[in-house]
């Protein structure tokens, strides 16, 4: 109950953010309104809600959503599973260690997206690209956390636990894993939002559906509402999956004592 | 981890033998394999180096980077002073961040075609894809950074009579430092993305353009020393930046 209370205060970030938010979208239809921006160029409030209601009913919204979304879950899956893998084996080898560490540099501060073109050529247009743009962009934070998080584990914590006779297999499951796991999933939160970006890149440039596809084509027949509701749509999705990985991430991390 | 020990002293050497083995065996692959001609190979791409000069790589860059570094400075600008305005009055940060928060989850790139209508086609674009792409890593690490500055230091300067300017400029900004620079770093990742997507779809020069003309011309060789180029600078650009951050953090650690 006090948590209620205190999400519910009024000067509490809760209602201040949604007021905020409420004011932004107040403010462009004002200005629109007002005719200081050209609803024709810049949309409006009004014209979205109204818009958002014909493309969603036309299956436009959701198929975009299916479709992004799949393109999505398997370059992020992907990007998981060969990420977990490789940063647990960077961890437990130093050879692989200084074997892959100046390419994963690399991959990591380079712009992969110049990689797009290519990608193109060798998997096709459309959703091959996107996902395999998307892994690329996904899959060098999950790797750089998975490592800092196992390699972060507190040493007197294990040396405490391996002392108390406890064996390798406990030492892992009690101490490492838990103890690795809210940077692990940092990781996968900070991929969350490069997966996004490469599978909405790889959909804009020649794929048929999906929200890049919506986005591109809308651009393109100049209908600013409609490429405001693919954005808009594409926002709260975003915010969503954000918000759930970061919800884990703070599940993972409750062991923690509040300094 | 048996075996024999692996010290520090052969990282280098190992990582650069993983590098040389990868190239060779790309070669090997593009020249066994009929891969090879989707793919170039390490040779190919070397010797097409002075072919992508004449085709005025110096000058594309040059145009690119110009769009880059104007977008950058106005993101690098307005995103450090929002973010330490936002960050220095509670009220201001609670009511905007959310929002500040949404556009960061966002892909900016998305606004690209948005852009376009409002902006036309060419340098005014990239430039402004460039600043939204870079201002919004660096408003919600400004804030975060705000947030992370030592209250002891605060405290000190007020115990001995600092007033709120002062504590301003001696506790919060160098507190928020690290995190500004983190910000920084992350926008310069993403401004890269910027321009070079934008370019490829909404310019006729630059670095991105490049790209795009070689793709559909199937000059993969040509492409993959764009492709190089663009990384090494990108690269670059990113780790300078990282090594400024490792002196700032440390600073604060001691």
């Amino acid at each position: 109950m006090a948590r209620v209370v205190k999400v519910l205060r009024l000067d509490g970030p809760f209602v201040l953010g949604t007021l905020g938010l409420i004011g932004i979208v107040a403010l462009w239809q004002v200005l629109v309104w007002t005719g200081a921006i050209n609803p024709f160029i810049a949309s409006s409030p009004e014209r979205v809600v109204r818009e958002f209601g014909v493309l969603w009913s036309s299956g436009q919204l959701t198929s975009a959503l299916g479709a992004s979304g799949i393109e999505f879950a398997v370059a992020l899956g992907l990007s998981l599973a060969v990420g977990c893998i490789a940063g647990v084996a960077m961890y437990a080898s130093t050879a692989v260690e200084f074997a892959f560490d100046p390419i994963v540099w690399f991959v990591y501060s380079a712009p992969i997206v110049t990689l797009y073109p290519l990608l193109i050529i060798w998997f096709g247009l459309g959703r091959p690209a996107a996902i395999a743009t998307g892994f690329l962009l996904g899959v060098v934070p999950i790797v750089v956390n998975t490592r800092a998080g196992l390699q972060s584990t507190d040493r007197h914590l294990l040396r405490a636990v391996r002392s108390f006779g406890a064996s390798e297999r406990f030492a892992l499951l009690h101490v490492v894993v838990p103890h690795s796991l809210p940077l692990i999933v940092a990781g996968v939160r900070l991929a969350v939002g490069r997966v996004m970006i490469g599978v909405v890149v790889g959909e804009m440039f020649g794929a048929n559906q999906g929200f890049g596809y919506l986005i591109a084509y809308y651009g393109s027949v100049v209908k600013a509402t409609d490429v405001m509701v693919a954005l808009c749509t594409l926002v709260v999705a975003g915010i969503a999956i954000t918000q759930t990985v970061w919800l884990f991430e703070q599940w993972c991390g409750r062991w923690r004592v509040r300094a | 981890m048996g075996g024999g020990r692996v010290t520090e002293r052969y990282r280098g050497l190992i990582g650069s033998a993983v590098v040389i083995a990868l190239l060779g065996l790309w070669q090997l692959v593009s020249v066994t394999t009929a891969a090879g001609r989707l793919s170039s190979s390490p040779v190919a791409v070397f010797l097409a180096v002075p072919e992508v000069l004449r085709d005025g790589l110096a000058l594309q860059s040059l145009y690119s980077l110009q769009a880059f570094v104007v977008g950058m400075i106005a993101a690098i600008a307005a995103g450090v002073l929002l973010g330490l305005f936002l960050g220095s009055m509670r009220v201001l940060t609670y009511l905007l961040e959310p929002s500040l928060m949404a556009f960061y989850i966002t892909p900016t790139i998305a606004l690209l075609p948005l852009v376009v209508i409002w902006l036309g086609v060419g340098n005014t674009s990239t430039a402004f894809i460039v600043f939204l792409s870079a201002v919004f890593p660096i408003v919600i690490n400004t804030i975060a950074g705000m947030r992370q500055s030592d209250p002891a230091w605060s405290r000190t300067i007020r115990a001995f009579g600092g007033g709120r300017l002062l504590t301003f400029c001696l506790a919060d900004v160098p507190g928020a430092l690290p995190e500004i620079v983190l910000g920084i770093r992350l926008g310069i990742g993403r401004g890269l993305i910027g321009i070079i997507v934008a370019e490829m779809y909404a310019s006729s020069r630059g670095l991105g353009f490049l790209l795009d003309t070689y793709s559909r011309a199937y000059r993969i060789s040509d492409l993959c020393v764009v492709v190089f180029a663009i990384g090494i600078v990108g690269f670059a650009m990113v780790q300078g930046v990282r090594l400024f951050e490792d002196r700032t953090a440390r600073w604060r650690a001691s």
